[in-house]
């Protein structure tokens, strides 16, 4: 039975180890495969499926690693550098939050950016040589239905990926820790 | 309301999600003001800077909003996180809401440094006749110096809030006792 738990824990920290990475490479390649065949830049949709991805992979791994810290200082057995899975956890899950946050702002401007447009012709000389130009003002765009779905959505998704995702990782990361 | 929502995911939960949801309204509020900016952008691409600034630049008071709310969510949070430390998801919510203080008071100074240097030396007044915009000094009191000295409010406040420990009665009477001993 204790050795059972053992393995069980030594399992636990394998995949604290190595599912952020399994997840970060699925992610990668799903994005590598996604623009390959469709030959174009990828859609901001797939990039909100990749960190989602990535994030999954970090919440998990904080939950592996945890619960084979925790047999590790319940028990007072080594089962290996449960603490070192656990710090890499919070590292990676730092920078994957700093990320998709930062992500998320810009892709929210760049969203609002698409709404104007400039005209061809930017002034109008009307009042003779050396007079300051009128300026010609650029054309604000409505927010239409597909502009709010392409563009505004998926940066509001990114934001509360990133909340969620941090939740979940500091949750995991204190669950039933003495 | 609150206090039942406490009782209900505990006080260590709502302490770690009230900066997350500061950090969504925060987000929300920018993005309103990027889009209230789009109505300025007349003249500032033509090197008419006058004209961009004399008009009531809504977007800076938003991004105050913004930087208030992230702000005012991590100091409650906080204050909540204070008084926690029974189990270990308590004490990590004590650090979390150290670190949002810490980035809602970066974004503040951030804030207040950047609307300080946007505005610095584009007031230019020009020749009559020239047929650039004169500056408007009421304006500009409204656009850069009030949401300066908001920003620094704000930022004092929360400082205060969050590293100046609220007294215990006992320890206040105990005090004034040894004043009163000499």
């Amino acid at each position: 039975m204790a050795k059972s738990a053992a393995a069980l824990a030594q399992r636990h920290l394998g995949l604290g180890y190595s599912v952020p990475i399994i997840g970060g490479v699925t992610a990668l390649l799903l994005g590598l495969i996604i623009s390959d065949v469709t030959h174009t830049r990828l859609d901001i949709w797939i990039w909100v499926l990749i960190h989602t991805i990535l994030g999954a992979g970090m919440v998990m791994g904080t939950r592996y690693s945890t619960a084979a810290y925790n047999y590790s200082v319940g028990h007072g057995k080594r089962v290996g550098a449960t603490k070192g899975a656990r710090n890499l956890n919070l590292v990676l899950g730092i920078i994957w939050s700093a990320a998709v946050i930062i992500v998320s702002f810009s892709k929210a401007s760049e969203a609002v950016q698409k709404l104007v447009v400039w005209p061809k012709e930017v002034r109008v000389y009307d009042k003779g040589m050396g007079a300051a130009p009128t300026p010609l003002p650029p054309t604000i765009e409505p927010i239409t239905s597909l502009r709010f779905l392409q563009d505004f959505v998926p940066a509001f998704v990114l934001i509360v990926l990133a909340v969620v995702g941090i939740y979940l990782l500091l949750l995991e990361r204190t669950r039933n820790v003495k | 309301m609150s206090n039942g929502l406490v009782q209900r995911i505990g006080r260590g939960r709502v302490a770690l999600a009230l900066p997350l949801l500061g950090l969504v309204g925060m987000w929300a509020v920018f993005l309103g003001a990027q889009i209230s900016d789009l109505y300025l952008q007349n003249g500032s691409n033509y090197g008419n800077w006058n004209a961009q600034q004399n008009e009531f630049h809504l977007s800076t008071y938003l991004f105050l909003i913004g930087v208030a709310i992230l702000g005012l969510t991590s100091v409650t949070a906080r204050r909540m996180a204070r008084q926690l430390n029974t189990t270990a998801l308590e004490r990590a919510v004590r650090g979390f809401s150290l670190v949002a203080v810490f980035v809602a008071l970066i974004i503040g100074a951030v804030f207040g440094v950047g609307n300080f240097m946007s505005n610095f030396m584009n007031n230019n007044s020009y020749p009559a006749g020239s047929g650039y915009v004169q500056p408007d000094e009421l304006m500009r009191v409204f656009n850069v110096y009030i949401p300066i000295l908001f920003d620094a409010a704000i930022m004092v406040f929360v400082i205060i809030r969050a590293f100046v420990n609220p007294v215990d009665e006992d320890e206040k009477g105990h005090e004034s006792k040894e004043r009163a001993h000499g």
